[in-house]
């Protein structure tokens, strides 16, 4: 047992990780699916790019979290945008996201051609952040990794029949007094929280598919939303963890990517054997 | 319009707007205690959105509401909300028992999950909409009437003083709409006020005991008897006048 550990220490560090995030991104992914948010996810990772760039740029650190943390702010950045522009101009959400998405990762992109022309030491880790890399995973990585996904998910147990009540009808829970605004600002944050989690070992490009594909195959096997939860986070960790495998065996082939081929076999096998799929269908 | 009982709802110059256009405009009316109230106007007369700003859901424009004489933020826990059946998506993840619970969040208060009695509630209010064979059912697999049923099980739970309901009878099955009407009335008599979003001129006399006519402006509010005339309904749905010849017919016949 301690050989099979020391021999495969690193493939253990990785599969620790990866099954951290495919377990909090299933979880709040559920609720973006729910909430017909799936590609504000999508746009808070994309988000995240100029973020990183701009944080690497001022630090030139090779930390990954400080990195992150620079993700983190430009993914919020981005979500208030968006709400100011939905506010105050007559497009529609839809339309303003798929704006700020571009623009986001236009600029991040930029700003890494930019950093690649001035050949800044470290500058290859920024690569990491677009389709991810889960073999540079290290101890550390991991256990920060458990301390953001230990804070997700339990405010998302003490706060689960308030979200409930928020996804199921907002109207209602505001009628019932529930500070809805807040709740809605909480369960973004929770879920720029879970992408921040991805943002190495995903990358910012397919991170979405993180937090919506295991939802959607749980959607179609279950009638309740404890149960839908538990099962996107299972759905999530364990394709998290055979992708980042067979992307550490086989180097050349990015972790995102691989797991997102994961995650869409398992919902194509959803969709067409789950019992709710005649109803989706219909 | 005066009545002895305490007033459930008094409402004073609400007005709401959606950019420049009045959806409501200076609407003043008071509702006794125990009374079973029909909001009743043309589309477009606002009587959603009178709900809606009746508990801040839309922000009115000017006007106070109060509530037994105080705040809507004071007495939220006396108030019970009905939206729309097809304002949620009915797929959302939720067994009928689950739903109805939800109707006890807000007494359960933060962090807390439901107990026994909150079970219990939920049991007895799914008893009295008869929905007790369905509480383990997916709430997809319910029809309209039944979906009425639940979020009507769902305020009934909150036991409230006063409930607003918006449209409950629409795209419904008689039987359903009977037995709401039968609980309604049951909560009338236990002194409870019920205020309804109603479509169906024919019935307003059997169901309510109180009127409220609605078309962006009050046009009336008061007693049915009083209120329910050919001048009132042809103020409030103009030249509509199938409902007013209809209603004449109806009240030389009886």
């Amino acid at each position: 047992m301690i050989a099979l550990l020391t021999t495969h220490y690193t493939l253990i560090i990785v599969c620790i990780g990866t099954m951290l995030l495919g377990i909090t991104a299933g979880s709040l992914g559920v609720f973006a699916l729910l909430r017909k948010q799936s590609l504000l996810g999508d746009t808070i990772s994309h988000a995240a790019l100029p973020g990183i760039a701009l944080m690497f740029l001022a630090t030139h650190s090779r930390n990954p979290l400080i990195l992150i943390l620079g993700g983190a702010i430009s993914g919020c950045i981005g979500t208030i945008l968006m709400l100011i522009i939905t506010r105050c101009t007559k497009l529609k959400q839809d339309t303003v996201l798929g704006i700020i998405l571009s623009v986001f990762f236009g600029f991040g992109l930029v700003l890494m051609t930019i950093i690649q022309k001035y050949a800044i030491p470290h500058q290859s880790i920024l690569n990491k952040f677009l389709f991810g890399s889960a073999s540079t995973l290290i101890l550390e990585d991991v256990y920060t990794m458990a301390l953001i996904a230990s804070i997700t998910l339990s405010c998302l147990a003490l706060c689960w029949k308030e979200f409930t009540l928020l996804t199921f009808d907002r109207a209602y829970a505001h009628a019932c007094g529930y500070p809805v605004i807040a709740l809605d600002i909480m369960l973004t944050i929770l879920m720029v929280l879970a992408i921040s989690l991805g943002l190495q070992t995903v990358g910012v490009v397919l991170m979405s598919a993180m937090l919506i594909a295991p939802a959607a195959a749980a959607y179609q096997w279950t009638t309740r939303l404890s149960s839908m939860v538990i099962l996107a986070a299972i759905i999530g960790a364990c394709s998290s963890i055979i992708g980042s495998l067979i992307s550490s065996w086989y180097t050349h082939i990015p972790t995102g990517p691989m797991i997102v081929v994961i995650l869409s076999i398992a919902v194509l096998i959803s969709l067409w054997y789950a019992p709710r799929h005649t109803r989706v269908s219909s | 319009m005066s009545s002895d009982k305490p007033a459930a709802l008094s409402i004073s110059h609400l007005t709401v707007r959606y950019q420049t256009e009045p959806v409501l405009w200076n609407i003043s009316a008071s509702i006794p205690r125990g009374t079973l109230v029909a909001v009743v106007g043309p589309n477009g007369a606002g009587k959603t959105t009178f709900i809606k700003a009746l508990i801040n859901l839309i922000q009115p424009d000017a006007g106070t509401v109060s509530f037994f004489g105080g705040t809507y933020k004071e007495h939220v826990k006396r108030i019970a909300y009905i939206p729309q059946r097809l304002s949620v998506d009915w797929d959302f993840p939720a067994h009928v028992l689950d739903v109805v619970l939800m109707g006890r969040y807000a007494h359960m208060g933060w962090f807390k999950r439901p107990s026994t009695a909150d079970y219990d509630a939920a049991w007895h209010a799914l008893e009295q909409v008869q929905l007790t064979n369905y509480a383990y059912r997916h709430i997809s697999q319910l029809s309209g009437g039944q979906q009425q049923r639940v979020f009507l099980a769902r305020a009934l739970v909150q036991q409230a003083d006063i409930y607003l309901m918006d449209e409950p009878f629409g795209g419904i099955d008689m039987g359903t709409e009977q037995t709401i009407v039968e609980l309604l009335k049951a909560l009338r008599d236990q002194g409870k006020t019920i205020i309804v979003v109603h479509h169906d001129l024919q019935t307003l006399q059997d169901y309510f005991d109180w009127l409220l006519l609605l078309n962006i402006q009050l046009i009336a509010c008061g007693p049915i008897q009083q209120v329910l005339h050919a001048d009132n309904l042809h103020a409030t749905y103009g030249k509509h006048t199938l409902f007013t010849t209809c209603f004449n017919k109806q009240r030389e016949l009886s």
